[in-house]
């Protein structure tokens, strides 16, 4: 009988498990979803591929198509919008992302990404600036002067 | 003397500022950026003394220092000059060097060329190999980023292109060309190097310059998210100038180096996880001028592989290991030949032939300015150890290890 008992306490705890697991993807899921990837208004492009937006935060793109110089900037990572744009769109976590561009600016390479501590700033500096290019939340996006692109696989 | 006492006043300066709170912003400094770094290590081994010429009693002499400056002076031309200085036993000894500098104007993302002292792109790490912050162990394998080396392969004096291709669902391919001298200092490690490989029968007598060497790369972001693949290839060759017994009289002659090194690389990022390995090949061909004898000129191929994985299980802690094997000459890896080679006063085990190691290490990163690292490694063979240091290679398996603090902002 306390056996059965035993048993049944872990079935449920791994049942809990699991849905808390599924619960936390799902809300992943939707939190992620709702990041949007904004530019300045002078930025004629209205859609970018997710490996053109890649190329763009790694440094590898550094120009619109009408030849602008791309102004990329970032949200402090200890936002946790930073860490999911950076999951969803780079594939890096903020510790890879963050060394990947130390070693731009200890070869001489690059220089560290203009960082904000609020999405207020970034959208600020996003919609006055030429050729810039960030993100906030998705409702964040709505209430401003900045264009929302729309991001492709 | 005066020079260092400057340039470490200098580092400390630049700290405080940062310490206390002053922004060394572009903004604020004119559109100058500054960034620095200062890692202190420990190095305590047994059977062996390894990396630091003291290490089996434990060695402080294990550090790396550096302060870069750099200014964004148009939207196409950057410029930036890195100063930098490191111990390593008897090696190095804090000495300042010019580390890299050079302008560097993009044309288009396809093509950018760089002017004046650039870092080699040799495998995965060897342009950040000084830069304990930028991975995860403290000692890189060192069959292919081997330390008392570094100069060899950490820049170049000349000129280089560079860029970036797309291929659309292909990914993109990364590239560096480059050309130039490379300036060796003989304090730093090389001299150290040649010495031992002579098995001190002779003193490296100066500095020295390559004659025109060679550099590329090519990186392959693939289409899989986080997969890239990259080769790198180095031709140098120079002439050592050196002071050997022979017969009872002690002459002046040089000893000619040519090699041609080789590095295919893989590396994966998936979120917290970081994977990479690299197969190194190199063909090495020595020479060297006797009364009686003439030209003696010897010529070896070898290898060296490892396979390294790290994750960061917090924001704070990282953990992970790599395991390499090393062969100088890869037509002998059992070292028989080596063995047989006994003789005149020198005792070659054929574990002289090999270097095996195994890495586990962690990484704590205090905040952003400040992490501390400890590893331990478990090595089978010698190669790689240095004569000098150890004029006895008694044990075929033994072990080191390491701790590291880095500052760098």
């Amino acid at each position: 009988m306390k056996q059965k008992n035993e048993k049944d306490h872990i079935y449920r705890v791994a049942i809990g498990f699991l849905c808390s697991l599924m619960i936390m993807v799902a809300a992943y899921g939707v939190f992620a979803a709702d990041i949007a990837v904004i530019v300045n208004k002078n930025v004629t492009q209205d859609t970018l591929s997710e490996d053109n937006l890649k190329d763009i935060y790694l440094g590898r793109t550094t120009a619109w198509q009408n030849g602008t110089k791309v102004e990329f900037v970032i949200l402090n990572d200890q936002l946790g919008i930073h860490e999911d744009f950076l999951k969803k769109y780079i594939g890096r976590s903020s510790a890879q992302y963050r060394n990947f561009w130390k070693k731009q600016v200890f070869t001489g390479k690059g220089r560290m990404p203009k960082q904000f501590d609020s999405e207020g700033k970034l959208l600020e500096y996003v919609s006055t600036t030429d050729g810039a290019i960030g993100y906030v939340l998705a409702d964040t996006a709505k209430e401003s002067s900045v264009k929302v692109l729309s991001i492709n696989k | 003397m005066k020079g260092n006492r400057v340039f470490i006043i200098t580092i400390f300066m630049f700290f405080s500022f940062a310490a206390a709170g002053y922004a060394l912003t572009a903004d604020s400094l004119g559109g100058v950026e500054i960034h620095g770094f200062v890692s202190q290590g420990y190095l305590k081994s047994h059977s062996y003394n390894y990396l630091a010429n003291d290490s089996k009693k434990g060695s402080f002499q294990f550090n790396e220092m550096g302060v870069n400056f750099s200014k964004q002076v148009t939207d196409n031309l950057r410029i930036g000059i890195q100063f930098f200085s490191r111990d390593l036993g008897d090696a190095a000894n804090n000495k300042i060097s010019l580390d890299w500098a050079y302008g560097d104007y993009h044309f288009k993302d396809w093509l950018g060329i760089r002017v004046g002292k650039i870092k080699i792109p040799f495998g995965l790490y060897n342009e950040t190999r000084d830069m304990d912050m930028l991975r995860t162990c403290i000692v890189l394998p060192q069959g292919i980023y081997n330390d008392l080396l570094r100069d060899v392969l950490i820049a170049m004096q000349g000129a280089g292109a560079y860029g970036t291709i797309p291929l659309h669902k292909a990914g993109s391919l990364e590239y560096q060309a480059m050309a130039g001298v490379i300036n060796l200092d003989k304090d730093n490690g090389i001299g150290k190097y040649v010495e031992s490989k002579f098995y001190g029968s002779l003193d490296v007598l100066d500095d020295f310059n390559t004659d025109t060497s060679y550099a590329a790369s090519l990186r392959w972001n693939t289409p899989l998210d986080g997969l890239a693949l990259k080769v790198t290839t180095l031709k140098y060759d120079y002439d050592l100038p050196v002071e050997m017994s022979f017969l009872g009289t002690t002459i002046e002659t040089s000893v000619g180096i040519k090699n041609f090194l080789m590095v295919y690389s893989a590396e994966y990022l998936l979120n917290d996880l970081t994977l990479a390995a690299e197969y190194s090949t190199t063909e090495l061909e020595t020479s060297f001028t006797l009364p009686i004898y003439g030209r003696i000129t010897s010529e070896t191929k070898g290898e060296s592989y490892y396979a390294m994985g790290s994750y960061r299980f917090k924001e704070w802690l990282e953990v992970g290991a790599y395991y390499m094997e090393r062969y100088p000459d890869k037509h002998d890896k059992k070292g028989h030949s080596l063995k047989q080679s006994s003789g005149y006063g020198y005792n070659f085990p054929e574990y002289l032939a090999w270097l095996k190691d195994t890495a586990l290490f962690i990484r704590f990163d205090v905040n952003d300015y400040f992490l501390f690292k400890v590893e331990g490694h478990y090595l089978d063979g010698v190669e790689t150890v240095m004569f000098g240091d150890n004029p006895n290679f008694k044990d075929k398996s033994w072990y080191y290890f390491a701790a590291k603090a880095t500052f760098s902002f």
